[in-house]
């Protein structure tokens, strides 16, 4: 089923002569998992911030759920598209990691035993428990961004959207939130991943979409576009290690699948 | 990308902007001065003509067109209450002109001046160097921290924040979720910044030097002699007039 | 070799916390060393890089046991202005240290708050601007600029001050895997080439790790290890909350069954892998 479809979309930021966003064309089905991939500057925040209306299209038309963005409020979206954003202290405001989770709650009207259920699930999933009466202010950088996934979460939107999630997050933390987000996926959700991380990418997504100066210059499977070089070199992103490493081995006659996308699948293929 | 600077400094290579910025502000302030000495209609209207020259060599026609639109309005009301009050065409007009001329001049300062020689020209001018500093830097950040506000705005709207909701005590409230990242955020980054002027010598001598420096050039010297020279035909031309017979 | 940092017994408390950040730190750091402090978020690292030029205890002020110094200078004692001399500080937010209108005012900076002479401040922003290649960007405004542009800036404005060590934290963390690359190349050529000893906090080793003469590991506020590359990629490093260059991982994983060395670059990789393959098949 269809639930994002980006038509003919051109976008340009007032006082700004050249487009941000060139002729996008996309749609993304209910239960993807999609990472869009591009150095900084390519458009991808821009891209992101049209699917709840936070901007709205210069030119064409973004359709959520079969909705017209232009014709519905940002809160309105936001119940279906759930955006976190790359940096948490751009949000965290609450006088606890509690209140911080219970805001998009109480924006949408849901009822107090709700509110109490839902952000007590999120507590314990993210490992925030004993956070609760704390100040999110004062917590570590990763436990910032957790809260701020968490206070997303919480209302169980439909699309969830995650600008950059890698940044500033260590081994650990970054395992976390991979886990986080395989689960996500296993409960069906849509997920979309902005990130220049190719690792990352191919560890929670399947599709890949490569944003160059605003335009769609690759939508595929992820895997396959690592092995693109020339793609890659195109828009300025670093092949990752896993390719290089299968590709200089084909060069030197050995030939090995191209379906691998992590050392642990790779291991498993030599060995055998 | 929000572009605050459009507000006041426009970048351009003219002779104006060429100027040391105490050259333009002798000016404004001459100007200024000239303009309120005498309401002589003819004196006014001269003066006038001159203050429309340095504009012209500013090259800024698309900038003034826009000012000019919105000064006009202003002009008409400035005639409109003059005359309502004084039933006087002549007091009436003479402010219109008073009021442009004031304007123009200030203008050439504001819109040829960019901040970083402002702070310059107030180092120069012996202000202490701390105050001149934090000026420099607060101009600087201002982008940043329009950048700031406008993520919070984006991230906090993205979990259902309606701003435009309630009365005007319950939307001043609704901006609380923005305020707080904001000013949590900018703490953060004034304790970022002085640990890098920290670590760049900040405070290691009492006046520091400057990289750019602003100094009176051949320019400066001729415009203001131009000035001098028209200023004093005009004086010399309204002497005989009713000069120095002030009738607001 | 000459020792150019010198850190014996050393603990730090920040006023206002109860645990020690930094804890019994010995280490010594020799010139031309190219150095990796790694390690998770809240392992001390920063801490280290904030001594080194005196902003602990001068800027950060807390419970300082023990002692640093860096080219024989008691660290404590000296102002920061006197250490940016010996050691020039990069952080990991560029646009927070970029405090200009134009970047070759931002790379003056340091210099006119040493009162430095006119002429004297051309000369050597030219320098600088020259050796970082950014002329092209001279009149811009740094916030104009892309982050990797940033962070060339950022450290240009450092090298105008002729430091002898170059600390860097973190400076990769707000730029894309390309831009990190270019910096990182600049970071070795600076340490090759101009004979810089470099020192940068960083938990991603592979973007480094081919330039690194030496890598620290840090936990919980102690240097657990310490020791050339290679030798230190023989760890479990995912264990100490850092993420592993990708053709370390897989060569330690392959020599859980094969006769395989841990290798660095690519082109080692490929070599020992072909060896393995062909007497494998045979």
């Amino acid at each position: 089923m269809k639930l994002i479809e980006i038509k003919d979309l051109y976008f340009r930021y007032p006082f700004e002569e050249k487009y941000t966003l060139n002729n996008i064309n996309l749609t993304i089905d209910s239960g993807e998992s999609t990472a869009i991939l591009g150095p900084n500057g390519s458009g991808k925040t821009t891209l992101i911030k049209h699917l709840n209306g936070i901007l709205k299209p210069t030119k064409g038309d973004v359709i959520i759920e079969g909705k017209n963005t232009k014709e519905k409020s940002i809160a309105e979206l936001s119940r279906t598209v759930g955006i976190v954003f790359q940096n948490p202290d751009h949000q965290l405001f609450s006088n606890t990691v509690f209140e911080e989770i219970s805001f998009a709650l109480i924006n949408f009207g849901f009822n107090k035993e709700e509110i109490l259920k839902r952000v007590r699930s999120m507590l314990k999933l993210f490992d925030l428990e004993k956070y609760e009466t704390h100040s999110p202010l004062l917590l570590s950088g990763g436990e910032k961004k957790r809260v701020a996934i968490a206070s997303i979460l919480c209302y169980d939107p439909k699309i969830i959207v995650l600008d950059e999630p890698t940044i500033g997050l260590d081994y650990y933390q970054r395992k976390t939130l991979i886990n986080i987000i395989k689960n996500l996926k296993k409960e069906g959700k849509t997920i979309i991943t902005v990130t220049h991380d190719f690792d990352f990418a191919l560890e929670v997504a399947e599709r890949g979409i490569i944003l160059k100066n605003g335009e769609i210059i690759r939508d595929g499977s992820l895997i396959d576009i690592i092995y693109d070089s020339d793609i890659l070199e195109k828009a300025n992103l670093i092949q990752p290690t896993l390719a290089k490493i299968i590709i200089e081995l084909e060069k030197n006659g050995i030939k090995l699948d191209r379906k691998v996308a992590t050392v642990e699948e790779f291991i498993q293929l030599v060995i055998k | 990308m929000i572009r605050p600077e459009l507000l006041f400094f426009v970048k351009k290579k003219s002779l104006i902007h060429k100027l040391d910025p105490r050259t333009k502000l002798i000016y404004a302030v001459a100007m200024l001065f000239l303009a309120l000495v005498s309401s002589s209609l003819t004196y006014l209207f001269q003066l006038f003509i001159i203050s429309i020259i340095p504009l012209i060599f500013s090259k800024l026609y698309k900038e003034l067109l826009s000012i000019l639109k919105f000064i006009s309005l202003f002009a008409f009301l400035v005639f409109f209450f003059n005359y309502i009050f004084t039933f006087n065409v002549d007091i009436s007009i003479a402010m219109v002109l008073r009021l442009l001329i004031l304007v123009f001049s200030f203008l050439i300062f504001s819109l040829t001046t960019s901040p970083d020689e402002i702070v310059l020209m107030l180092y120069k001018l012996r202000f202490p160097f701390y105050l001149v500093f934090s000026l420099s830097l607060s101009i600087r950040f201002i982008p940043t921290l329009m950048k700031d506000a406008m993520n919070i705005i984006d991230a906090q709207r993205s979990r259902g924040l309606e701003t435009q909701k309630g009365n005007l005590i319950k939307r001043i409230k609704n901006y609380t979720p923005v305020f707080i990242p904001l000013l949590a955020i900018s703490i953060n980054r004034a304790i970022n910044v002085a640990e890098a002027m920290e670590s760049r010598c900040f405070g290691a001598v009492k006046r520091p030097t400057m990289f750019y420096e602003i100094k009176f050039s051949k320019f400066d010297f001729i415009f203001l002699f131009l000035f001098f020279i028209f200023v004093f035909f005009l004086i010399i031309s309204n002497f005989n007039l009713h000069f120095l017979n002030l009738k607001i | 070799m000459k020792e150019v940092i010198v850190i014996k017994n050393f603990s730090f408390r920040y006023e206002g916390t109860n645990f020690f950040s930094l804890k019994d730190i010995n280490l010594k750091i020799f010139e031309g060393d190219f150095v990796i402090l790694a390690g998770p978020s809240g392992c001390g690292k920063t801490t280290l890089i904030r001594l080194l030029n005196g902003l602990i205890p001068h800027f950060y002020k807390g419970e300082y046991k023990g002692e640093v110094s860096v080219y024989g200078l008691i660290v404590k004692d000296r102002k920061t202005y006197e250490m940016a001399k010996y050691v020039g500080l990069v952080f990991q937010d560029p646009e927070d240290q970029l405090l200009s209108m134009t970047v070759e005012k931002e790379i003056a900076f340091g210099l006119e708050n040493l009162g430095y002479k006119k002429d004297e401040m051309v000369r050597i922003v030219n320098e600088i601007i020259k050796l970082l290649n950014i002329e092209h960007i001279r009149y811009k405004s740094p916030f104009l600029l892309s982050g990797g542009e940033q962070q060339k800036v950022a450290i240009g404005s450092v090298l105008a001050l002729k430091p002898k060590i170059l600390a860097l934290d973190e400076p990769f963390s707000n730029l894309d895997l390309k831009s990190s690359y270019n910096l990182a190349e600049l970071l070795n050529y600076l340490n090759k080439n101009l004979k810089y000893t470099i020192i940068i906090a960083e938990h991603r080793l592979d973007l480094l790790i081919n330039y690194a003469s030496r890598i620290i590991v840090m936990n919980e506020g102690r240097i657990i290890l310490d020791g050339p590359p290679r030798e230190i990629l023989s760890y479990n490093l995912e264990e100490f909350g850092i993420m592993e260059p990708k053709i370390s991982k897989i060569s330690k994983l392959l020599r859980k069954k094969y006769n395989f060395d841990i290798c660095l670059t690519l082109e080692e990789f490929v070599n020992n892998f072909k060896k393995i393959y062909e007497i494998n098949r045979n």
